[in-house]
């Protein structure tokens, strides 16, 4: 693992559904680490936990959705058991997001000269019109033109890539050392997707801003993020440096995963598909999730959970993975 | 050579998007119409795969529900078979159910109050195709085998069904019509990646089967790659590039198509750098004059800002573009 202390350190993390009757287990045992700086991809597909465990590190969990068990520090001090107030502090201050929709975290009324500016003044010690010369300073910086002028502009008044801009600035307002961002080009066509994955690490190589990015696209991953983690039924199932995984991915899953992507010019008649689907979080069978869909299955994988484990930083959690003790 | 299966003509459908009357009156402004599809020729024929590509607004949609007789063109003719299409989807023409439809959303396309058995019965029974009630059911467990799913799945209903397998039902109503032509609006878009794969290799078993024609919609030129044999680029409601599949993706002659391979993310370069495209799609209430990808575009020049060029044949295709020569 990296050498550097970590920026985030999410430990053995479990997230359940409670309600009066039941608990259904959606996270269940996820550890992972972002150095600062870094970008750590994590890649799954719907209904994987890979958003929960965004909304578990930014506090943003709701009721019925609570954190179970494990936990989670940021820089050196854990957060997951802090009061509110406490931790609507740190989210804007020092952790941001960015979500898939720009229009959630932006307020159709106000302008954005406005809410930027408040977010400035609230967690920088900039106040009037430093604020507002820093909030127009932001604008220029994600690559807004006329920056000054689009202050007094209102969010509907910018297209779709403009406005996932605008969220760019308002995620950096508060200075913050980690910015989850969760599907952030999702909903961008694909030649705006680019400026916007190339605005984001510049932006974070620059103020040396780690990133957690939360996508369903490997695409998205290969372009923007040095580590990946891949989500699996509530787990991770491989994580590791990206050039790595993609090249040897040591998870079935994730072998599967990679070989249903079409690829332009890769003729293929039929694409490689995973049989079945992913079990639901109230049918998680015991053992590795992913057992009932695996080609490689072995009577140990029903019974026994396996872990992550590998060297060099590519960890996977399977039996049959490189560097995994035999039974 | 054979008539084509669809054949569209000179396709133009505007909507009309003025503020209501008396805001019109009160700020003197006249009626506004946007041109989704301005003038589109394609032919389709039997068996074949064509795609159209495109990013979101350039009418791709728009031609898919013209296509399917959903909404009436404006100008120009939708041919099927050599009928007009209001002629073909009429009620009781004996062509109707051969253009069949799919849809994004598998969500939004099914009745959630109809068992899974009705709804792929549902066009058998309206089209008459089985004489007796067995001979339905029969027809319904075969459709279903054939998609993918178990007989026993028409006793479920919609909810009960993943977004993948909500899809094969999507297809199995469409199959049960008997259809010719199946019109696909970006048929995996809304799935995961590892049921995308399922539902594309289902779709080319299926057309392989019973000699489908797909008229294929996407956005995502990876998917087209794989699906299609001849492909239609699509910027603001025109063509700008049409060419069959091996030639588009070996030789994009028009800047824009350029543009979109460019941005297609693929596993194989991780954290490399590219050239960005600039700028976004413009409003197409309010297209640029002239060639209407000119502000993107990193060739344009003065010719491209006033005059709107031509879709003509070039390199074994046909581009829309007054330098695709000097751009080699």
């Amino acid at each position: 693992m990296t050498a550097a202390p970590a920026l985030l350190e999410v430990r053995d993390l479990h997230v359940a559904v409670r309600t009066a009757f039941e608990r259904v287990p959606i996270l269940r045992g996820v550890s992972l680490d972002v150095a600062p700086g870094e970008i750590l991809g994590v890649v799954g597909e719907s209904g994987a936990g890979k958003s929960m465990i965004g909304s578990a590190v930014t506090g943003l969990l709701e009721p019925p959705l609570v954190i179970a068990g494990g936990e989670i520090r940021f820089a050196g001090r854990r957060i997951d058991d802090l009061p509110r107030e406490q931790l609507r502090r740190l989210r804007g201050a020092e952790i941001a997001t960015i979500f898939q929709d720009p229009l959630t975290s932006l307020n159709p009324v106000f302008t954005i000269g406005r809410q930027l500016a408040e977010t400035i003044e609230l967690h920088t010690d900039l106040k009037g019109a430093a604020a507002r010369d820093e909030a127009a300073a932001l604008l220029a910086r994600v690559g807004i033109p006329a920056p000054a002028e689009r202050l007094a502009s209102y969010p509907h008044e910018f297209s779709g890539g403009m406005r996932q801009r605008v969220v760019i600035a308002l995620a950096l307002a508060g200075r913050p050392k980690l910015i989850v961002a969760d599907e952030p080009t999702t909903a961008l066509d694909v030649s705006v997707q680019w400026q916007i994955i190339q605005l984001l690490r510049d932006l974070c190589e620059e103020c040396g801003t780690a990133v957690i990015l939360i996508t369903h696209d490997m695409g998205v991953i290969a372009a923007l993020a040095g580590r990946v983690a891949v989500a699996y039924a509530g787990r991770i199932v491989e994580i590791g440096p990206t050039r790595d995984v993609i090249a040897d991915p040591a998870h079935p899953y994730t072998r599967g995963l990679m070989a249903s992507i079409p690829e332009i010019g890769q003729r293929r008649h039929r694409l490689t598909q995973i049989p079945g689907a992913m079990p639901r979080p109230t049918a998680v069978p015991a053992g590795c999730a992913f057992a009932p869909r695996c080609p490689s299955v072995m009577d140990r994988c029903r019974v026994d959970l396996p872990v992550l484990a590998g060297a060099d930083g590519h960890a996977a959690a399977c039996w049959l993975a490189p560097g995994v003790p035999a039974a | 050579m054979t008539a084509p299966l669809l054949d569209v003509r000179d396709l133009h459908k505007a909507f009309d998007v003025s503020a209501p009357l008396v805001a019109r009156l009160l700020s003197g402004q006249g009626r506004r119409t946007l041109r989704a599809v301005d003038g589109i020729d394609f032919a389709i024929p039997a068996g074949g795969t064509l795609a159209l590509v495109g990013e979101s607004g350039c009418g791709k949609s728009t031609v898919a529900r013209c296509v399917a007789g959903l909404v009436p063109p404006t100008a120009g003719s939708v041919l099927y078979r050599g009928a007009p299409i209001a002629e073909v989807r009429r009620a009781g023409s004996p062509l109707r159910h051969e253009i069949q439809m799919i849809f994004q959303d598998p969500y939004g396309s099914l009745n959630p109050r109809w068992r899974v058995g009705r709804t792929v019965a549902d066009p058998i029974l309206a089209l008459g195709l089985a004489p007796s009630r067995a001979e339905v059911r029969d027809r319904v467990a075969k459709i279903l085998e054939d998609v993918g799913l178990s007989p026993a799945d028409a006793e479920k209903y919609p909810h009960q069904f993943s977004g993948g397998q909500r899809q094969r039902i999507a297809v199995a109503r469409a199959l049960a019509a008997a259809p010719a032509l199946i019109v696909c609006d970006e048929p995996t878009s809304a799935l995961d990646v590892s049921v995308q794969a399922q539902i594309l290799n289902l779709m080319k078993d299926l057309q392989a089967a019973h000699g489908l024609t797909y008229l294929f919609i996407s956005h995502n030129l990876a998917v087209v790659d794989h699906m299609a044999d001849r492909v239609a680029v699509m910027y603001l409601g025109r063509i700008v590039e049409t060419a069959d599949r091996d030639t588009l993706f070996a030789r994009p002659a028009h800047p824009y198509t350029r543009t979109l391979m460019g941005s297609a993310l693929g596993l194989g370069d991780v954290g490399r750098r590219r050239e960005v495209p600039k700028g976004e799609v413009p409003n197409p209430i309010d297209p640029p004059p002239g060639c209407t990808f000119h502000p993107r575009c990193p060739h344009a020049t003065a010719l491209c800002r006033t005059e709107a060029p031509a879709l003509r044949a070039f390199g074994g295709g046909r581009v829309a573009c007054h330098h695709a020569e000097t751009l080699g």
